[in-house]
């Protein structure tokens, strides 16, 4: 690669960061709960792909794949990926009565930074299944994809989260600062 | 399955969770102005994630004062997927275990390897090769060879890895089950290829491909090779 090609790459590279780091922070953040592992995070996600940059320009999906890298990173770092597919696992019974209150205390939070913070108590397979699915907008499939699990347990794990995620506000007991 | 009402709180109460966020535009001008030319020091933003691997790392009795950088190496311990285990010894070799049955996700086996000291390229679909060969795969890699369909069982040795190289592994879903191709390449110049090897190279033969560790290869059978591998898909060229 000459010279003139190679700025031409650095360039493209920093185009790229500048266009994904706000929505990569925003997902780390609502993942982590904790702004400066959420930075931590990102600049490690840019890391890993300026390194294969060379490859990943050539990608169609240049920001599906840089979340798929940090989405990896987050839960790498929650040590829990040989127990992942463990604790996603289907779950049977009636589920609507608890999506009907989940709904109700979901739409009464007005403390967003409560809500972060209950976010943020959930193990992290069920965070990433909701930021996946209802932040980022991302199909059922993909998600599934992401995280190595069926599309099944995917839906009954947003449903389990969400349900998590609604006691926790019931009974918040968020630390001040 | 969430009802369509639980569906529509969620995406609400996110999105305003998200856009509430405070500090992005600083957090954004620190990552942006940070260098990621390769080689370039990482400098940890934060205490998050530095802390989780401190209370891992005092249990293995290192020490983490004042660092700054990737996370610690593990001395010794296993970490279990679905698709791979990697043990790490304590004489520094690592043994790697591959699950053929189940896709691989490149970049967390590469990560866990580089934690473990293991230069490594791992990619699905494309196989990545240096013209000349970096000598030294017997070295490096040692391993079972089992029919397609099987685990894969390898034992590595990061310290006879040469400097300027590190490991590629590339894996492919071939019609009568997965298999991987490994070989030490030039970490400033390799050449990817996303055709696969259809059978394992008799010696000399197809020499940027080592199913195993490989025979000496002459120059004849490296230029064969790339006239082959040139001939065979697409090269993507890194210099």
């Amino acid at each position: 690669m000459d010279w003139h090609t190679h700025r031409a790459s650095e360039r493209e590279f920093d185009c790229f960061a500048a266009e994904v780091s706000d929505p990569l922070l925003r997902t780390a953040h609502l993942m982590t709960g904790d702004a400066r592992d959420a930075e931590d995070l990102v600049q490690e996600t840019l890391l890993r792909i300026a390194r294969r940059w060379n490859r990943v320009r050539f990608m169609d999906h240049q920001a599906a794949y840089a979340r798929r890298v940090l989405v990896n990173l987050v839960l790498h770092d929650a040590n829990r990926r040989s127990r992942l597919r463990a604790e996603l696992r289907p779950q049977d019974g009636a589920a609507d009565a608890a999506d009907e209150s989940a709904a109700r205390a979901l739409r009464e939070v007005d403390d967003l930074a409560e809500f972060r913070w209950a976010l943020a108590q959930l193990p992290a397979q069920q965070r990433a299944v909701l930021v996946l699915r209802y932040w980022a907008d991302l199909p059922v499939a993909e998600v599934a994809d992401i995280l190595g699990c069926s599309e099944g347990t995917v839906t009954s794990t947003a449903s389990r989260a969400a349900a998590r995620l609604a006691e926790t506000l019931a009974h918040s007991s968020m630390p001040t600062t | 399955m969430p009802t369509e009402e639980l569906e529509n709180a969620l995406r609400n109460a996110l999105a305003q969770a998200a856009a509430d966020i405070q500090h992005p535009e600083q957090a954004r001008q620190r990552l942006l102005q940070h260098n990621y030319r390769p080689g370039s020091r990482h400098r940890r933003l934060g205490a998050g994630i530095t802390a989780a691997t401190a209370a891992s790392a005092v249990v293995l009795g290192l020490s983490l004062t004042g660092v700054l950088g990737s996370a610690p190496a593990r001395s010794t311990g296993t970490i279990r997927t679905v698709a791979f285990t990697l043990v790490k010894h304590a004489n520094g070799t690592a043994t790697l275990t591959i699950n053929l049955n189940v896709l691989l996700d490149p970049s967390t086996l590469q990560s866990d390897l580089q934690q473990d000291g293991i230069p490594a390229l791992v990619t699905t679909g494309s196989f990545c090769s240096s013209e000349p060969v970096p000598a030294g795969i017997q070295q490096v890699l040692a391993g079972p060879k089992a029919p397609p369909g099987a685990a894969r069982t390898f034992t590595i040795n990061p310290a006879a890895i040469p400097a300027g190289t590190e490991l590629s592994f590339g894996n492919f879903q071939l019609s009568p089950g997965a298999e991987t191709a490994i070989g030490l390449i030039d970490t400033n110049f390799y050449t990817c290829t996303s055709t696969a090897p259809t059978t394992a190279p008799p010696p000399g033969a197809d020499a940027m491909v080592a199913w195993h560790p490989g025979s000496p290869q002459t120059a004849a059978a490296k230029a064969a090779a790339r006239r082959s591998l040139l001939e065979r898909g697409k090269i993507v060229t890194r210099r």
